[in-house]
């Protein structure tokens, strides 16, 4: 067949099928009906073979326009069968639409491939559009929050776009890290923040993920056991999070727009002292420290200023979203553009995403199918510091906690007062160049929040491009070649002024990081007889490029630019680098159902990844599972009882190579010495190298329970499991004799043991409509094994300068240690009795610590223990939702139990002496002669020296209402008038109702972030806010 | 299937093989797992010019100074070398203003194995080591110049044996490596006999003085040299009692004229005078505006608070130290101060005597960050040590009359006594060593030398209890014990 003939050929029936389509027209029309007899709105009908087609009303009434000829219409609807009826000759045509058989035919996305739900062996969760979209989030990591069982969302901080940790099924890694990894439409994307940015600005690390507008996102899923993250082997150990954006429907195009505007405050800010108390306080600590009483008349001073309130606004939130989609059955497209922009509660934080996405897909010819997916996005926001973690500049938060209440904001003269100064009993400010120096080392919050902005602006293109070939029938061949690119620019400047007057400082970082992918597959699914085979094999190749450059300088003759010109600086230092990983990978699976009831997968995957030793670059990860359908088993069958009934069991092992490139390298660094007052360089390995370095391994136990009745209203799925984790990642010390002091290498094992339980219930189907989703996990973690050392105690911490969390054989990763509170000491206590640390003397109002081993002395080595745990015993989530008619009300709960905060704060808000403010709550409770506390000592000058123990340690236990949403849908009278097919007005409050003895801002906080080793501590966090907006979808 | 399904079937084929062509090209890129880093550098890609070779040898030089790679921050002569000697004997105590669970111990002879100081010292001596090791075992290698090369090596050799020369004074047998550390096979080695360890210190210094140059020009100025190497196999051979030797390696040093006592004591100190011809060797600082760690810790440490500068009194001399000496000894008011006088405000402070001696107010006003050396090795330490050969060889002779009065008479001193006995003109040169070299890092090695540790520490501290048997050495760090259990603690620890 030569190309001529075929032009004209196709030319010809171009022609033909033009001169048909404008011969004649006719309508038909009619109502899709529901499986109750009722009118059923959003129905897709397309006339088969075209774009031409509608969407049926609220009553389930359509209409559609076509040709003539046309002869066959296709309903479609989600959660139904998809209907093909034939016109012939009629004009009017109402349907009854089937109900797929619920969500047991929901198809998961699994990696390499899809899958029925029902079909499932290993343990995968799905978290639907709806349920996504019920709570107005920055990033989808978010919306997983309390949505599944075995995964805990915790926002570490309240920070717009700041970044969240989530762990799947516990910590299974000490240093390694623990979040899951990502894959977006079949591109593993860089998580981490490490890759994305460069880390060089002030305030919160931004969310990697903060760059997928959540909005395009159709489905999440999340690959929880071995069986299910094998196919990701080397990468698959904390699980995998797989992210569908929505791509193209077929039917003419539909336009949607979506937007909100909401308004956040702080949930529950600290009641502080106000100037007359604090004057009080001050007067009652100098007495206390034998000196004079400062202020004459405390009730002067008034109220004084509100810290918190200068630094603390309502946010607006705002976001804009335009969606088109439609297509033929040749191509079909989704794309989307969309501007979301949220204030801080902080004075001087915001975030603002510009983001679109272009998904097409095109049956080329009847074997050969194109899919493209472009994802881009535009970030920026301005942070603030709100921490104090150095010592000069300090942060916002914890200078508001901090800052004397008598101070005004400003002087007379306009200017902001800089320094956290004394306030003379006259009510003068004491400057500096007094004896008396400012209460503490921070700056005026409010300056420090305008004055020293720092800015963040990420941009980011996830792209995905294949081709698929069915090769034959049953055979299917697909390459594609995947792009995550992220460039970042990271800028901050503090002026003198707002460093409490120490230097000015600026700096600027800009990184830039590409992965390409390739990825090369081949499926195979057949079904014979009794037998379903579903198989693909794969190659795949991954390489990542990283470079980055960070410049800063100090001292600047002229700081009105910023850090638009950092060259003003004296000091300027430079800094750059480069680095790349590559990841190959062979893997393969087979899923083989016998019967319809015995199912089993196998999967395995070998990885190379360049980032490991020398003699350990390709490790091997296996898993397999098998299901019984017992629900086809006759004995079952008899009940008539169950819609399924299936029996899971699964073992895997699946790895953790998030360690960065050239770890196992020993890279040469240069020193500089003098000769002669003239700098020399040298050269020398900065680490020991280790060829044997590789992935941590973890194999994993599942199984699980799915059960379906009721006419598959009420499904469950219940599983168990049990992870072990072995080769940790983790330094081990060398003797100084060799001229090194650590090595890296594998050493350690810890398990993860856990129970899970969701259960989904359609309580009322009628009109009215109620459905309920609840779950529940709970996760134990033991370290099993450190390797050559007994314990490994973080780094110390802030205010004490001890470590407060420890690692040890037989605890959990994330147990605070410290002293044991034991009591306040009182008037008539025996001084000499009450045990003590080296050179300390107590007095009444004084506390004291529990002497574990009764030596009657307080030391580090012999008395500290563990005196909390940062991880929470169980989790759950319980979602309700209610609809008539147009209506609809939704309410979702979620909490944690169990879990420890270490508290920082404390040793602001209860400090003894006047160096700060502190909480009225203290103040009034303080141990006072006459006012015996045993829980708050007295005030005074001279306290003893403060450590970490179990006074700082609170529950973090909560329960929140984490959304409440009403929401209306138009009716087709409203429609109609406004010409538009579909509408909804509702109104969303988020975070409004907590429950928690949690004293500081939120439960939910994580001071260190990520961090396993520092997890679950406040200093200073940005608070998370609580929310309430409404919002307007229209579509056309 | 019909033959146009066919034909397709093959043109999709064709397309699929196309696809898989550009997926090939697309990995070759990427079909290596082996790590290339482009932003540092590796043993792997480095090594292999004379450039290389000076930026290898540079990196030892930089462990016995500033250390500026060290997690600690400081090489083996920046501080805690020279601390140790001062506390752990007559010569100075702490204020425990620093470290006082490291310095008190030192200063009243309680510390143990888990003194951080120490641990500190033999870190950074084998750290020191370790870079050395590297060098001598790439630079053979690399093709260029031999007299160049030879020299490389000869600095190299010098650093190693002065290196081991310390850990086996301190610490008595110790492991002894001659390769660099590539891979765990090395952590569980055991100790290296004393005699071993000297005999590998004599082979590296011989090496080095043969192979090094008596002295250099401009920038390299402050390099080993010769008379480095020489001067050390001096103070070997005396520490080893062969005072034959001892004798051969000063009298190299002293014919050779390239080396020479400064007229005024003073002036040896002067930033001015760095690397001047008294000095064998020692180990440059520098306050150059581009350097931060590069800098000498003497004035930090030592000067008073009182200055109201950057001076902490952290290390203070006895008082004892300070009463020997005459008045008329010029040396004293160079080494000590007890008053200052702030000649800006016209204000005078009084305090306990504090070393001045390091301190060039003139060239640095501030005070605190300095530019002054560390002083390993003097001429006049090279007379001393002659002199005290040829007493112990032959008794005092005329000769080593002689040596001890050049640094007598620098000092304003009349010449001793021609009359003293053996006995007597070894106290004597002792009693000088103490006055001539205070806070210069030889104190405990010349009492532990000598064997009167005991005796002099008890002048100066009389209520510390000095225990012969076991403070003539110090205690291998507790952690390479923890780590390597094949190390035996020395006895008393």
């Amino acid at each position: 067949m030569n190309v001529s003939f075929k032009l004209s050929l196709f030319g010809a029936i171009i022609l033909l099928s033009n001169g048909l389509i404008w011969a004649q027209e006719r309508v038909v029309s009619g109502t899709v009906f529901d499986e109750n007899q009722e009118g059923l709105p959003g129905v897709n009908i397309i006339l088969k073979g075209t774009t031409i087609g509608t969407i049926s009303d609220y009553n389930g009434s359509y209409t559609v326009n076509m040709p003539e000829e046309g002869a066959v219409l296709v309903m479609s609807a989600i959660g139904y069968t998809i209907q093909e009826i034939t016109i012939g000759a009629r004009a009017v045509i109402d349907v009854t639409m089937t109900v797929n058989v619920e969500e047991l035919e929901e198809v998961i996305v699994i990696g390499y491939g899809t899958r029925a739900k029902r079909d499932l062996t290993g343990s995968v969760a799905t978290v639907s559009q709806k349920e996504l979209s019920a709570i107005p989030v920055i990033s989808a990591d978010l919306a997983l929050q309390g949505r599944t069982a075995g995964v805990t969302v915790t926002q570490n901080s309240g920070a717009p776009g700041a970044a969240t940790s989530i762990k799947i099924r516990g910590t299974s890694s000490i240093s390694a890290g623990n979040e899951p990894l990502y894959v977006i439409d079949g591109v593993p994307i860089l998580s981490s923040v490490q890759d994305i940015t460069t880390g060089s600005s002030k305030g919160d690390q931004m969310n990697p993920l903060s760059t997928i507008n959540p909005n395009d996102i159709v489905s999440m899923e999340v690959l929880k056991d071995a069986s299910a993250a094998a196919i990701y082997g080397a990468r698959g150990a904390n699980g995998v999070i797989i992210i569908t954006t929505k791509r193209g429907k077929l039917g003419a195009p539909k336009l949607e727009l979506a937007t909100y505007q909401g308004w956040q405050e702080v949930r529950d800010p600290y009641e502080l002292l106000n100037a007359t108390q604090f004057a009080h306080f001050v007067n009652e600590s100098s007495f206390n420290g034998g000196l004079g009483r400062i202020y004459s008349n405390p009730s002067s001073f008034g109220e004084g200023t509100d810290w918190q309130d200068a630094i603390f606004q309502r946010a607006a939130v705002s976001s804009y979203d335009m969606t088109l989609t439609g297509g033929s059955e040749k191509v079909t497209y989704g794309a989307s553009g969309s501007y979301f922009q949220q204030e801080g509660i902080i004075v001087g934080s915001d975030f603002k995403r510009y983001s679109t996405r272009i998904n097409v897909d095109a049956q080329i010819t009847r074997k050969l199918k194109f899919q493209n997916t472009l994802l881009a996005s535009h970030v920026r926001s301005m942070k603030v510091m709100t921490d104090d973690n150095s010592a000069f500049d300090g942060g916002s938060i914890t200078a508001a906690l901090s800052f004397n209440p008598m101070l005004p904001i400003k002087f007379e003269n306009g200017n902001y007062v800089d320094k956290n100064y004394q306030v003379s009993d006259e009510g003068a400010i004491i400057l500096a160049d007094s004896k008396l120096q400012p209460l503490n080392g921070n700056a005026n919050p409010l300056l420090k929040n305008l004055e020293s902005p720092s800015e963040d602006r990420l941009s980011r293109i996830v792209e995905n491009m294949s081709v698929t070939l069915q090769v034959s029938e049953n055979l299917m061949a697909k390459v594609s070649l995947g792009v995550d690119f992220s460039t970042s620019r990271e800028d901050q400047f503090t002026p003198s002024l707002s460093r409490s007057g120490g230097d000015a400082f600026g700096s600027s970082g800009t990184n830039s990081n590409l992965t390409r992918l390739n990825e090369n597959t081949l499926s195979y699914s057949n079904k014979f007889g009794i037998h379903d085979l579903d198989a693909v094999i794969g190659y795949t190749a991954q390489k990542s490029e990283l470079s980055r450059m960070t410049t800063n300088a100090i001292r600047f003759d002229n700081e009105m630019l910023g850090y638009y010109d950092l060259s003003l600086g004296e000091g300027v230092s430079l800094n750059s680098n480069q680095s790349e990983y590559t990841f190959l990978s062979f893997l393969g699976r087979v899923n083989y159902i016998l019967m319809d009831k015995y199912l089993f997968t196998i999967t395995a995957r070998r990885d190379g990844s360049s980032k490991f030793g020398a003699n350990e670059k390709w490790g091997f990860f296996p898993s397999g599972s098998l299901a019984w359908r017992i629900s086809d088993e006759n004995f079952i069958q008899a009940l008539h009882f169950f819609d399924d009934f299936k029996l899971r069991i699964g073992y895997g092992v699946v790895g953790n190579e998030s360690i960065g490139p050239y770890t196992s390298l020993s890279p040469l660094i240069n020193n500089v010495t003098s000769f002669s007052e003239s700098l020399a360089f040298g050269y020398e390995p900065f680490f020991l190298s280790n060829a044997d370095l590789k992935w941590e391994s973890t194999s994993q136990l599942n199984i699980g329970l799915d059960l379906s009745f009721f006419d598959a209203r009420v499904n469950i799925t219940t599983d168990v499991y049990s992870k072990r984790t072995t080769d940790l990642l983790l330094t081990t010390l060398v003797p100084l004799y060799t001229g090194f002091g650590s090595v890296l290498g594998n050493l350690g094992d810890l398990k993860n043991e856990g129970f899970e339980f969701s259960v989904t219930s359609n309580n009322l189907v009628k009109k009215f409509k109620w459905n309920t989703s609840f779950n529940f996990s709970a996760n134990k973690n033991t370290i099993l094994s450190l390797g050559d050392r007994d314990s490994i105690p973080n780094s110390a911490g802030p205010f004490t300068n001890e470590s407060w969390a420890i690692l040890v054989e037989g605890q959990e990763v994330g147990t605070f240690y410290g002293y044991e509170f034991d009591g306040i000491v009182q008037l008539d206590d025996n001084l000499d009795a009450i045990p003590k640390f080296v050179g300390e003397t107590l007095q009444p109002g004084n506390r004291y610590y529990r002497d574990l081993n009764n030596d009657g002395i307080i030391s580090a080595d012999k008395d500290r223990t563990f005196i909390g745990r940062a991880q929470p015993q169980f989790t759950v989530g319980l979602d309700n939702n209610f609809s008539y008619e147009g209506w609809s009300l939704s309410l979702f709960f979620q909490g944690v139990v169990g879990n420890d905060i270490m508290n920082f704060n404390k040793f602001l808000t209860e400090r003894q002496t006047p160096n700060n403010n502190i909480s009225l709550e203290y103040y009034a409770n303080r141990w006072t002669p006459t006012n015996p506390s045993n829980i708050y000592p007295k005030v005074t000058t001279t306290a003893p020296s403060q450590h970490v123990s179990s006074a700082q340690v609170e529950s973090g236990s909560y329960l929140r209402l984490r959304s409440v949403s009403l929401g209306y849908d138009f009716p087709t009278i409203i429609l109609e008038s406004l010409k538009i097919s579909s509408g909804r007005i509702y109104i969303t409050g988020k975070n409004l109702w907590t429950l928690t003895n949690y004293s500081g801002y939120d439960p939910e906080v994580s001071h260190f972030g990520q961090s396993a080793t520092d997890f679950g501590a406040d200093l200073g966090g940005y608070p998370n806010s609580k929310m309430l907006l409404v919002g307007l979808n229209l579509g056309f | 299937m019909d033959q146009k399904d066919l034909n397709i079937t093959f043109k999709q084929g064709l397309r699929w093989i196309g696809w898989s062509f550009l997926m090939v090209l697309f990995s070759t890129c990427q079909d290596s797992l082996e790590e290339v880093p482009k932003a540092f550098l590796t043993p792997q890609n480095f090594y292999e010019t004379a450039e290389d070779a000076l930026l290898a040898v540079n990196a030892s030089y930089d462990h016995m100074a500033s250390g500026t790679s060290n997690r600690d921050f400081g090489g083996v002569y920046f501080n805690n070398y020279w601390v140790v000697q001062a506390l752990a004997s007559d010569e100075g105590y702490a204020s425990g203003a620093n470290n006082p669970q490291y310095s008190l111990p030192l200063t009243d002879f309680t510390w143990d194995a888990n003194n951080g100081y120490l641990e500190d010292v033999w870190e950074d001596l084998y750290k020191t080591i370790n870079v050395t090791n590297i060098a001598l075992q790439q630079i053979p290698i690399i093709e260029m110049d031999e007299d160049l090369k030879n020299r490389f090596l000869g600095e190299c050799h010098f650093i190693r044996g002065l290196m081991y020369f310390e850990l086996v004074r301190m610490f008595g047998d110790v492991p002894l490596s001659l390769e660099p550390t590539v891979d765990l096979s090395t952590i569980s080695i055991s100790r290296t006999p004393v005699a071993n360890v000297y005999a590998q210190i004599i082979i590296d210094l011989e090496l080095a003085r043969d192979q090094l140059p008596w002295a250099y020009s401009g920038v390299d100025m402050g390099r080993a040299t010769r008379g480095a190497a020489g001067g050390y196999l001096t103070k070997v051979y005396l520490t080893l009692g062969e005072w034959q030797n001892a004798i051969d390696e000063a009298n190299d040093i002293i014919q050779s004229g390239v080396h020479e006592l400064m007229p005024n004591f003073g002036d040896i100190f002067k930033i001015e005078n760095s690397n001047n011809s008294e000095l064998l060797f020692s180990v440059n600082f520098t306050l150059n505006n581009d350097a931060i760690w590069e800098t000498s810790q003497f004035n930090v440490r030592v000067l008073p608070v009182e200055l109201n500068k950057n001076s902490l009194s952290w290390e203070l001399p006895t008082q004892y130290l300070y009463d020997l000496f005459d008045p008329s000894d010029l040396r004293r008011d160079v080494t000590f101060k007890v008053e200052w006088t702030d000649s800006s405000i016209g204000e005078t402070y009084t305090f306990d005597p504090h070393i001045f001696k390091y301190w060039d107010e003139a060239a640095e006003p501030n005070a605190s960050s300095s530019s002054s050396d560390f002083f390993n090795l003097r001429y006049a330490d090279l007379l001393l040590m002659k002199a005290e050969a040829l007493n112990e060889l032959s008794g005092p002779t005329n000769e080593a009359f002689e040596l001890i009065d050049q640094v007598r008479s620098r000092a304003g001193l009349d010449d001793l006594d021609i009359t003293l006995n053996k006995e007597a003109f070894r106290e004597a040169i002792l009693l000088e060593r103490t006055k001539e070299f205070v806070f210069e890092g030889h104190r405990w090695f010349d009492l532990v030398r000598t064997g009167k540790l005991k005796e002099k520490v008890l002048l100066a501290k009389p209520s510390v209890i000095v225990d012969m048997s076991r403070h003539i050495l110090f205690p291998i760090p507790q952690r390479e014990i923890n780590v390597n259990p094949n190390l035996v603690q020395n006895p008393g620890y």
